[in-house]
């Protein structure tokens, strides 16, 4: 009994991997009720250590700190870059010739800059804009605006900031983002809309996983749609299941139970599609026993045993 | 060796000749998990995230020693995980303390299931409770299983423990769970 409990462990907890395994623990479960028993608590106690137990970083920890860490790794490399320079060792070589040269080549230097910075009335580095491939920066408005190089810096976050040094010029590269707030009844359409398009289009799962959860609170019926159609076709196996669990009290509606019979035939994640077939069973739908039959040739070991179980009811007349 | 991990030594061939994008690009697949860790193990997000910049500034610096027939994912856990240990030992021991005993949250909790039903947001209260009141690597243990599926053979390489401790931590905490709050 205390190896059948192990192993049970094992199961729930998704660290069974021979498939021999997997079918001795199912039938030792339907067997002996006092099993049956432990492997439900199991299950419970899984769900009850799922994500939501856990704290999520946000979107904005995790871009500050990557912002952080960015500054810190080009510091060092500065630093890295700096001591590579050997100053003694260059005066041993080339002695005060270079130093000579040295001094000329940087003053010709600035008398350019120099120049060109007179003729365009600009006086500030900032206000160039320097595009990566020309050999020349365009200059652009540095009146005291915010717009520089086409781009209106005032509106944005500056996010992935990577700024390069290419010779005499700088890339700056850069994402932004700007701040919008949507404000409004739970009920009302834009509100819904937004809900709905976030859930559809994102590509961040944590964005969907966030927006999901909104849904969840307004309980809302307009929802279910959207929520069907990211639990047959999200990419992430999560997100398909937090759908699943947001519709599995309409599973006794047609459309529901369809998708879910969808799930249990297609998802290439296995929980998923034990997790459908179980609301399907507890919903008394005929799309469990259809689903079963449709999969039992298959080589998954739950699926089998359940298509047994469901032929044995059967023929029992049940 | 899977196209997957084909990208990653790649990335780290260039990262480690000084290919700032490559590290970037590196990092960036795993870092949400490593501050998600942090988080957990930490329970706070200014030491979260000076974890966060130590453990990456670690690997910028030894990605060299890297050894590729090992899982690159498993040694940065271990990195993360052992400056996250070093963070939570500094900290005063009544800190710990406080913060997850004697909070008037805690105080507030419901009466137990025997007078109740609990609802499933006050279960799921009690539940982050209980992982609270772990040690530091149970907590760990317990994060690395329920939250990112890894199998006790993954999370033994990243502690650098015997998978029987890790999966004798993943019992306890389970049962810690079980005791105090009726599932």
């Amino acid at each position: 009994m205390k190896d059948m409990k192990e192993k049970i462990f094992d199961l729930v907890f998704d660290e069974m991997e021979d498939a021999i395994e997997v079918r001795d623990a199912f039938e030792a479960i339907e067997k002996d009720p006092e099993l049956k028993e432990y492997y439900q608590m199991l299950k419970r106690e899984k769900e009850a250590l799922g994500k939501d137990a856990f704290l999520t970083a946000s979107d904005d920890l995790l871009e500050g700190n990557r912002e952080r860490l960015s500054a810190a790794l080009s510091d060092i490399s500065d630093q890295n870059n700096n001591s590579k320079i050997n100053f003694s060792e260059i005066l041993n070589i080339y002695g005060k010739k270079f130093l000579q040269y040295a001094a000329v080549i940087l003053l010709t230097f600035y008398a350019t800059m120099y120049h060109f910075n007179k003729d365009t009335g600009k006086t500030s580095v900032t206000g160039g804009f320097i595009q990566q491939g020309q050999g020349t920066y365009q200059t652009v408005s540095n009146d005291g605006g915010t717009v520089f190089g086409g781009i209106d810096m005032s509106k944005y976050k500056v996010e992935n900031l990577n700024i390069e040094e290419s010779g005499n010029e700088f890339v700056i590269n850069f994402d932004v983002s700007t701040n919008k707030v949507i404000r409004g009844a739970k009920s009302d359409p834009v509100i819904i809309s937004t809900l709905k398009y976030l859930v559809e289009h994102e590509n961040n799962s944590g964005v969907k996983y966030k927006t999901m959860k909104a849904m969840d609170m307004s309980k809302n019926k307009d929802y279910t749609g959207t929520l069907l159609k990211v639990m047959t076709g999200d990419r992430d196996p999560i997100i398909r299941r937090k759908a699943m669990k947001m519709i599995e009290d309409q599973a006794k509606d047609e459309a529901v139970r369809e998708a879910l019979y969808r799930v249990v035939l297609n998802d290439t994640d296995q929980t998923n599609r034990i997790e459908a077939l179980g609301l399907l069973e507890r919903s008394g739908s005929d799309y469990a026993g259809k689903a079963l039959k449709t999969v039992s040739a298959e080589s998954s070991d739950y699926f089998k045993f359940k298509a047994e179980e469901l032929k044995e009811n059967e023929e029992r007349g049940n | 060796m899977n196209e997957r991990t084909k990208l990653e030594h790649e990335l780290i061939d260039k990262a480690v000749k000084g290919d700032g994008k490559a590290f970037e690009k590196l990092i960036r697949r795993y870092d949400g998990q490593i501050m998600n860790i942090l988080l957990n193990i930490l329970k706070n997000e200014d030491d979260a995230s000076d974890a966060y910049q130590e453990t990456f500034i670690k690997v910028h610096n030894n990605l060299g020693q890297f050894k590729k027939g090992s899982a690159f994912y498993t040694w940065l856990y271990r990195i993360a995980l052992n400056t996250a240990y070093s963070f939570y030992d500094r900290r005063p021991v009544h800190a710990e303390f406080d913060e997850n005993i004697h909070s008037p949250e805690f105080t507030d909790t419901p009466p137990a299931a025997g007078d109740r039903e609990l609802s499933d947001e006050e279960k799921r209260e009690l539940v982050k409770k209980e992982i609270e009141n772990l040690s530091a690597q149970q907590k760990t243990v317990v994060y690395l299983k329920s939250y990112e599926g890894l199998k006790f053979r993954e999370i033994a390489e990243a502690l650098s423990l015997n998978e029987g401790t890790v999966k004798k931590y993943f019992h306890r905490a389970v049962e810690n769970i079980r005791n105090s709050i009726d599932l």
